[in-house]
């Protein structure tokens, strides 16, 4: 069995015939700085590399050499062309991949599931892929074609390992028998609660639905999902002390906000200070979904499967 | 794990790996981050991906090159560089011990004790040998309190002293007494001669002399505590009895350990210490009264015909061919402190150093306070013994 198709039969079906963008000066510099001769590439089949690299991610503003030369310097190139020339077909490549990432990628995979046999089998079905098994429109396509270098391929690599288990883990989840299935209780509907709780649930809500992106990941992570500060801190790359500082100030604000917004409301201060003492059990909102499910910006998926 | 995962349905889209990765690795630029912090905030499995592969990055084995650490040590973790430090530390510590070694603070109190028997011996040895009621003896005082004071020390009972009286006017006993202590064989001897002309020639010796260089000494001792005796026995019939249980005391004293030497002068009396020559040659000089070129007191001389050689305080050696009109210093050819300069002493047979001979000689000796003997013919050029 041989790999995903060759860079030219790739770069001739899937991409346009644009002329190639960068400038040749620049590729000269890039060819010399990947190193891409040891992996077996051509100097065709590095252009045609960079011609994909092109449509992935280099702004149309980027004209100039030295506009070119900083966005690419801000790539992982020789990680980006080992990708690509993976995903072209090439032996060699493959070689040096294996050689660089397999072990890696076996570890990652029993970090992710926490069991040393769903790891293996997990690296194994993505390595599967990455290898091309899968095919598309009669083609065999790999995973590694949508590296664009912006982080390291390890780093992606762990990633896409960790959406395959979460992916394979709801799915599973949910074939699991009903009387397994702890599924969140249909909304009832909710007795009339007391006047003044009614413009409590408004004022919550509307103070959660105006948080920062940040504060709502902060309030997510560390309530509904349980993670640790330190957890939340190597995400977001600070100090664990600055995630509980930040967590308390999100709270101060949060109830700064609702009593702003009972006031608003018509209620007094006294009158507010009041609602906010009211058990939350008796509040007729499901935070999960205000936190979760806010009116926000859909992404696209890109990847190539 | 499993409580994380949370069975959920997101009809959005999620963002690839790509940019879940860059937004990990801190490689997204403010805007796009911001954008995907704010879907990740909203979207559950796509914050477990995050952490699930942030968890993974950093369970990932160190050793793997991929994942070396770009990031440099601080420079304050680096314990290659304690060595700095360190040498530093040890650099100033010995310094220090050396500053120490060679104070001048030594140096100096040897030289107000020079005086008193003429004698600047090594202070290692001296405290070795000494006791300190002993050396206040030594000090220069006058005769007839100098003999008070060992008579006092000799009723108290003094293991390690006793007073010896020079046969002079008025049965006053000098203060160049002789310490006999009960040292073990290792202490430096001391041998005191007097000069052919009623002088003294005090040498110290830091080595041990053999048992019959011991048994002869006390040959002599014991005739010149006789002498001693009846001069004593002219002032003062009491006196006289405790200075002879002194000396028998002093004479089992030295032959258990012969550690002082003395040989008493032709006239069979001890001169007064103040006129006593440092070294053989029978000339005068005394040490404290030279001007060396550094300024500093001598503390030993000695002198072979016209030669005398002259040692300071800070261990200085200097060498006068005009018998201490004009000096010249000597470099330095020794290793360690010099504190002791003499003629060479006579060869092994002669029981006391004689200063004639040794000036005859001509060959000085200089002695360290790590007791080696260097030697020298003119005075200039050294060698070890």
């Amino acid at each position: 069995m041989t790999p995903a198709q060759p860079v030219e039969n790739l770069s001739a079906a899937a991409i346009p015939a644009v002329p190639p963008a960068v400038h040749p000066a620049l590729l000269e510099e890039l060819w010399r700085q990947c190193d891409a001769a040891s992996w077996g590439l051509t100097r065709t089949e590095f252009n045609q590399i960079f011609v994909a690299a092109q449509r992935f991610g280099l702004p149309p503003e980027a004209v100039t050499c030295q506009q070119q030369q900083a966005w690419f310097a801000s790539l992982k190139l020789n990680d980006l062309v080992l990708a690509q020339a993976c995903a072209a077909g090439n032996e060699r490549a493959w070689v040096s991949f294996i050689a660089l990432y397999e072990q890696q990628l076996i570890h990652a995979a029993v970090a992710i599931t926490g069991n040393d046999t769903v790891g293996r089998d997990l690296a194994g079905q993505l390595y599967a892929e990455l290898y091309g098994l899968t095919e598309r429109e009669g083609q065999r396509r790999s995973p590694l074609a949508s590296y664009k270098g912006r982080g390291s391929l390890i780093g992606w690599l762990r990633t896409t390992l960790a959406q395959r288990h979460v992916d394979h883990f709801r799915r599973s989840r949910r074939e699991e028998p009903i009387e397994d299935y702890d599924a969140p209780a249909t909304e009832a509907e909710a007795a009339p609660g007391p006047a003044e709780l009614l413009p409590l649930a408004g004022a919550v809500e509307r103070a959660l639905r105006g948080e920062p992106p940040e504060v709502r990941f902060l309030l997510a992570s560390y309530y509904l999902d349980g993670r640790t500060l330190a957890e939340i801190a190597c995400v977001i790359r600070v100090h664990e002390a600055t995630v509980s500082r930040k967590l308390q100030c999100a709270i101060d604000g949060l109830r700064k906000q609702v009593l702003k917004n009972l006031e608003s409301a018509g209620l007094s201060r006294r009158a507010a200070r009041e609602a906010l003492g009211a058990d939350p059990r008796d509040l007729d909102m499901n935070l999960k979904n205000l936190l979760q499910n806010p009116p926000s910006e859909t992404f696209q998926e890109r990847v190539a499967l | 794990m499993n409580r994380a995962l949370q069975p959920e349905i997101h009809p959005d889209q999620h963002p690839d790996a790509e940019s879940l990765n860059a937004f990990i690795e801190q490689a997204l630029p403010a805007p796009e981050r911001a954008q995907i912090l704010g879907h990740i905030a909203s979207c559950s499995r796509c914050r477990q991906v995050v952490f699930l592969a942030q968890q993974a990055a950093a369970e990932a084995p160190l050793a793997v090159p991929a994942m070396r650490p770009t990031s440099r040590v601080p420079w304050y973790q680096n314990w290659q560089l304690i060595w700095a430090p360190a040498a530093a530390f040890a650099l100033i510590a010995g310094l220090a011990v050396l500053i120490h070694m060679r104070h001048p603070a030594v140096e100096s109190e040897l030289a107000r004790n020079a005086p008193v028997g003429q004698v600047a011996p090594p202070a290692s040895s001296l405290e070795q040998t000494q006791a300190p009621e002993s050396r206040r003896e030594a000090a220069p005082s006058p005769p007839v309190i100098a003999a008070k004071k060992s008579a006092i020390s000799a009723e108290a009972g003094e293991p390690a002293g006793a007073a010896l009286s020079p046969p002079g006017s008025s049965g006053a006993i000098s203060a160049d007494s002789v310490i006999a202590s009960p040292a073990s064989a290792e202490s430096p001897t001391v041998a005191m001669a007097p000069g052919a002309a009623g002088k003294n020639t005090v040498v110290l010796q830091p080595h041990p002399r053999p048992q019959s260089e011991a048994a002869a000494w006390q040959q002599e001792r014991q005739s010149a505590a006789g002498a001693l005796a009846s001069a004593a026995r002219t002032t003062q019939a009491t006196f006289k009895a405790r200075i002879e249980q002194n000396q028998a005391q002093a004479s089992q004293a030295v032959a258990a350990a012969p550690t002082v030497q003395t040989t008493p002068a032709s006239d069979g009396g001890f001169a007064p210490s103040a006129s006593r020559p440092m070294a053989g040659g029978g000339a005068l000089f005394s040490p404290q009264t030279a001007k060396l070129p550094s300024g500093l007191a001598a503390i030993s001389s000695a002198t072979a015909q016209r030669r005398r050689l002259a040692l300071d305080a800070a261990g200085a050696l200097f060498v006068s061919e005009d018998a201490g009109t004009t000096w010249k210093s000597v470099a330095q050819q020794w290793t360690g402190h010099a504190v002791l300069v003499r003629v060479q002493p006579a060869p092994a047979g002669n029981a006391a150093v004689q200063p004639n001979a040794n000036a005859s000689a001509g060959a000085f000796e200089l002695v360290t306070e790590s007791n080696l003997v260097w030697l020298s013919v003119d005075g200039k050029n050294w060698k070890a013994q």
